[in-house]
């Protein structure tokens, strides 16, 4: 009785486990030079930042993800195949 | 050669990121889900949430982040669990089930519940206390130490300003591209 009880009020997940969702935005540096300049510099690598729902149409910024380059390279190459 | 080698590496990264932005794919406003890279410190991309319309909710992150900074492990679940069936941990109100069914069928529920989690909480407690004097070795290996689990937001009240100064100090030109969101 006690263990059954026990059982069906744990809601328990493992850390690594509980995840969140964000609302991803990229920002790209101005490229300098080169055919795009004055545009986005889509060869750089962009930050990557994290927005926090706030209720309705508003987002806050929560955190920038670090991304090595290796991470932004195989993600770009990903998203092509 | 090896600046050649570079040149068309960015070449290439840069035709294969235009050529993503064309492809007509809807990337803007994308909700992903992450979890928390404990060891690199941190978000870790999971998968595309296109499913839900908005992220989690503010108030909903805090809460999700105080249980991922408290962090119990497998083990101390596993610990509790073993140290209930084989010693009694209720020490104070020691929980007697009523001899009457429908009387405990008409019982408070939320009591009962609550007493769980604080017993939960005492285990969880008396074995981090154990596990930080001995390493404790159980089936699934050696355990976690509190240790380990990260803290970047020890104050949540400050969070969202220094979140706010750390953008400010990273990126204060940096253009918001097209439609802005973008992977």
């Amino acid at each position: 009785m006690l263990l059954t009880s026990l059982f069906f009020s744990l809601k328990w997940k493992p850390p690594n486990e509980n995840s969140i969702d964000f609302k991803i935005e990229l920002r790209f540096p101005l490229a300098q030079s080169g055919r795009y300049a004055g545009g986005p510099d889509y060869s750089a690598k962009p930050l990557y930042l994290l927005y926090a729902w706030a209720g309705g149409q508003d987002y806050e910024y929560h955190d920038i993800v670090d991304l090595t380059d290796e991470e932004w390279e195989t993600c770009v190459i990903h998203l092509n195949l | 050669m090896r600046d050649s080698f570079e040149s068309m590496r960015t070449k290439m990264l840069t035709a294969m990121t235009i050529r993503m932005k064309a492809s007509g794919v809807q990337y803007d406003d994308r909700i992903g889900e992450f979890t928390w890279n404990g060891e690199r410190h941190t978000w870790q991309f999971m998968r595309f949430r296109d499913d839900k319309p908005n992220g989690n909710h503010i108030s909903i992150i805090e809460k999700i982040i105080v249980s991922i900074l408290d962090g119990v492990q497998e083990d101390e679940v596993r610990y509790f669990f073993i140290s209930v069936s084989t010693t009694d941990v209720y020490d104070s109100a020691p929980f007697t089930p009523p001899a009457n069914t429908a009387s405990f069928e008409n019982s408070p529920r939320e009591t009962d519940e609550k007493r769980c989690i604080i017993v939960q909480r005492r285990a969880a407690n008396e074995w981090s206390q154990t596990a930080s004097a001995a390493t404790t070795t159980t089936a699934t290996g050696t355990c976690g130490t509190k240790a380990a689990i990260p803290c970047r937001w020890k104050v949540f009240e400050d969070q969202r300003a220094t979140a706010n100064l750390r953008l400010a100090a990273v990126a204060p030109e940096s253009p918001v591209v097209g439609s802005s969101h973008f992977i």
